[in-house]
């Protein structure tokens, strides 16, 4: 047995797979991350780390004109799967082993990249925009090259009077622990958020009833909704590094969806909450973010009160001019803090993009 | 000395002006601070060599952490992006270049013409313990006294400079509870 | 030269190096386990992750990015396996030591010091404004932890009235560090997790930034630096058994066995408190590194100086 094949064999026994959720199909993306530490397989934070991009739901036109050059960056071997219903997530990983291991299908991507690279490597290889959003800023004052038709960054004043450079990046919509399709475009003065602006990319053919039909609907039950306050308690804790916590919260995520016994569950959420609310190192940690830890209790409370309701009942849609209002909240909520405090508020929203997908789309 | 020591002093004498040189020479500021960066820790290298051992190791130290911070200020006060962008390392480059080779030209000739003395007696057993000794024995108090003093008004004059400082936040008397947040005062208690 | 310390030829530097890379691949071992473990698996498996995950980055290719400074990303990845290695050079296994330097101790610190320069250059080589957040991150925490560590390194060199490692380890023939120097010895310890990048002091890699530093990296680039870091977290514990622990101290088993078992246990502490504590972000460690941890390490630097004295 040659060396090569050996390594790859090794190599695959732990893919890193990085999952984007589009609008609408938490509940997909809710079963892959579970499917996925099942099988010890690792969820990946930006596409240098995936093997595997697994989008969950249809991307609208704007969400895919991101998404796909995501999928560029991945480094290789690697593979791009899609996914709309829970159940075809194990199918679809095992499938995208196999094809990590074919050295026929991954030489014929290698290739394929390298002739649409047409021998620029630097101009189209492994481009790197996701992160690095560069506003195009020739207004007529600057007028050099752009090396590698990236713009500069530009001065400005920041916060303590000094002048900066200004960074245009753009947050979202592939990041771990993020809302479903936000995208905030920011400006940054080191990690400094000095202003920011909101929209969420909906998903293909975005319609508000699409969110009542089976596919990748989470508004379906009370239980779907409860379900869901515990996965964004889950990122809130995640962002803050409390793997055991955020653990706790991804289990009981889980068992609301498994059809758990109301009661105990009920009863779980409610020691979580508890724990969250004593927990000094927790409130240490965000005690300059104002509303976080109140709004990550408030979160296991929203989970607890859900499922208290008639849990198998249709639960309400959140209305979309609330839920656009609270995404409007986002720029005022975050400048003047770190990139590390935006996302602790941005995440400790509990916002559900589903809902207001449509607005600022040119869906009508 | 060993002509295996006589080669590593010149190679680090080499790499210590070629990188002197590369500061001026490459066209970014990160490049250029860690070109320093290296430039430095070649001399303090060069310092292990005369068996200096304290002094060596402790500019190599400083120095690198003095240039990890530099690069920061130095990047962020461009107004551009000098990743980038590539820029030119030199200003005045007629007066600067005079300048250095006269300062070059002065110490070297020096270097070489003075009549060194020779060696009288030999180096203490432990240099280390006898540089702090020459250095601070008979003046330990004034060191003791200067310190602190130094480090106070340091201290003092950020907390002064910075707007957004702890005076800020917690109010005046420092009766503030928690600050809020970057830029925004605590309630008064 | 301390007594009873042997300085080995070259033989015995490629012994330490693979010896570093055997303790570094048991710490990502026993943290793949712990994962493992909390996430309902079995452990043992989850314990082959750094060989499964070796693997997988051997055969991922590298990445270029356009406009990044190549040359400066790839000496930041680089450079922390290689400022590993220069650290453990001092540190010694019971008798033995790669380089019996007088100044060992002002040369761990030099060498920690290296690590500011290295994971910024990482944070900025990739072009990339999450990794360049990652290197800023990591340079606001190190102004935080730095002087603390160097207080921390001072207390058992006073004691031992030596910079010599060897000296150091001699003079805790009867009484470990630790014993009277709680303080120190937990503030390197938490010096140690944080110029490794690790756990609590992980901001500068944190996923709430894509992995900041580690953002843009591929393949064996981020091989090196995953195992640079595990190395940093050994040698650390290697270091702390020296000066804090007694070396290689201990009844019944051989000098060099106990140094080993001390690290490994260490070790094990220090990647464990990865799951225990949240992360800290560097404008939060700022406020409670110079306000409560400074003054707490002097104060142990003043007891240190006392009884030294007296």
């Amino acid at each position: 047995m040659d060396l090569t094949a050996v390594v790859a064999r090794m190599a695959v026994r732990r893919p890193h797979v990085l999952v984007v959720e589009v609008p609408g199909w938490g509940r997909t993306r809710m079963t892959a991350e579970r499917e996925l530490r099942r099988r010890g397989w690792v969820p990946a934070n930006s596409p240098a780390d995936a093997d595997i991009l697994l989008t969950c739901g249809t991307p609208g036109p704007e969400f895919s004109e991101i998404v796909d050059p995501v999928w560029d960056q991945l480094p290789g071997p690697r593979v791009r799967i899609g996914a709309t219903e829970g159940d075809q997530v194990p199918g679809l990983l095992d499938g995208s082993r196999r094809a990590l291991l074919d050295g026929t299908v991954q030489r014929e991507d290698a290739e394929a990249r390298t002739a649409a690279a047409g021998g620029t490597p630097d101009e189209h290889g492994d481009m790197d925009h996701e992160d690095m959003d560069h506003e195009d800023m020739d207004d007529g004052d600057i007028d050099m090259p752009m090396p590698g038709g990236i713009g500069l960054a530009e001065g400005g004043t920041d916060r303590d009077g000094l002048d900066l450079d200004v960074l245009q990046v753009r947050l979202g919509p592939v990041l771990q622990h993020w809302p479903a399709g936000l995208v905030v475009r920011c400006s940054l003065q080191g990690d400094v958020v000095t202003d920011a602006a909101v929209e969420v990319l909906p998903a293909a053919g975005w319609h508000l009833d699409r969110t009542h039909d089976g596919a990748g609907a989470l508004h379906g039950t009370a239980r779907s909704e409860s379900a869901r306050y515990c996965d964004q308690a889950a990122g809130v804790l995640a962002l803050l590094d409390l793997e055991r916590l955020s653990l706790r919260a991804i289990r009981l995520r889980d068992a609301v969806l498994d059809d758990v016994p109301i009661g105990k569950v009920a009863a779980e959420v409610e020691r979580l909450g508890e724990r969250l609310r004593r927990s000094r190192t927790l409130s240490w940690s965000v005690q300059d973010l104002p509303g976080v830890h109140e709004r990550l209790i408030a979160l296991l409370d929203g989970a607890r009160t859900a499922l208290l309701g008639d849990a198998d009942t249709a639960a309400p849609l959140r209305s979309p001019a609330a839920e656009t209002e609270r995404l409007e909240r986002i720029p005022g909520l975050i400048t003047g803090l770190d990139v590390a405090g935006a996302r602790l508020v941005i995440a400790s929203l509990g916002l559900d993009t589903a809902v207001v997908a449509a607005e600022g789309s040119d869906r009508g | 000395m060993s002509p295996v020591l006589d080669a590593v002093f010149w190679v680090l004498a080499v790499i210590s002006v070629a990188a002197g040189i590369a500061v001026f020479r490459v066209d970014s500021m990160a490049r250029a601070t860690y070109a320093l960066a290296v430039s430095f820790v070649a001399v303090g290298a060069m310092l292990l060599l005369l068996n200096l051992e304290y002094i060596g190791v402790i500019t190599i130290l400083m120095m690198v952490m003095e240039m990890a911070v530099m690069a920061i200020f130095m990047i962020m006060f461009m107004g551009m992006n000098p990743a980038l962008m590539p820029m030119s390392m030199v200003h005045n480059r007629v007066g600067s270049l005079v300048l250095a080779l006269g300062v070059f030209v002065v110490l070297a000739g020096g270097a070489l013409l003075v009549d060194w003395p020779e060696r009288r007696g030999e180096p203490a057993g432990e240099l280390t313990r006898s540089l702090g000794e020459a250095v601070m024995g008979s003046k330990m108090l004034v060191m003791l006294t200067v310190s602190p003093l130094l480090f106070a008004t340091l201290v003092a004059a950020l907390v002064l400079a910075n707007p957004r400082g702890r005076y800020d936040r917690f109010g005046d008397d420092l009766r503030a509870t928690t600050p809020r947040g970057p830029g925004e005062r605590g309630e008064q208690a | 030269m301390a007594d009873g310390i042997l300085q080995v030829g070259p033989l015995g530097t490629v012994i330490a190096t693979v010896l570093l890379g055997v303790v570094a691949v048991l710490a990502a071992g026993f943290d793949g386990a712990v994962g493992a473990r909390l996430q309902g698996r079995r452990a043992l498996p989850g314990a082959a992750a750094p060989v499964w995950e070796g693997a997988r980055l051997l055969r991922q290719r590298r990445r270029t990015i356009v406009a990044a400074d190549s040359l400066l990303w790839r000496i930041g990845v680089v450079g922390l396996l290689v400022v590993a290695l220069l650290k453990v050079a001092v540190v010694p296994l019971g008798a033995w030591t790669v380089a019996d330097l007088s100044v060992g101790v002002v040369w761990f610190n030099a060498m920690d010091v290296m690590v500011w320069a290295l994971v910024w250059l990482v944070g900025w080589g990739a072009n990339s404004a999450h990794a360049l957040i990652g290197g800023y991150r990591f340079l606001g925490q190190a102004l935080s932890y730095e002087l603390p560590l160097m207080f921390a390194l001072t207390g058992p060199a006073i004691a031992a009235g030596s910079l010599r490692v060897g000296e150091v380890v001699a003079a805790q023939e009867e009484l470990w560090f630790v014993v009277w120097m709680p303080v120190a010895f937990l503030v390197f310890c938490a010096g140690v997790v944080a110029f490794s990048v690790w756990g609590p002091f992980g901001a500068a890699a944190g996923g709430d930034i894509a992995g900041g530093v580690l953002a843009e990296l591929s393949g064996v680039d981020r091989l090196l630096l995953l195992a640079g870091r595990y190395a940093l977290l050994s040698a650390g514990a290697g270091f702390a058994v020296a000066l804090f622990l007694g070396g290689g101290s201990g009844p019944f088993a051989p000098a060099w066995v106990w140094t080993l078992v001390k690290t490994l246990a260490v070790l094990a502490i220090l990647v464990g408190v990865r799951r225990l504590l949240p992360v800290v972000r560097p404008d939060r460690l700022a406020e409670v590194a110079w306000i409560v941890v400074l003054p707490a390490v002097l104060l142990q630097l003043l007891l240190v100086s006392v009884v030294v004295v007296r």
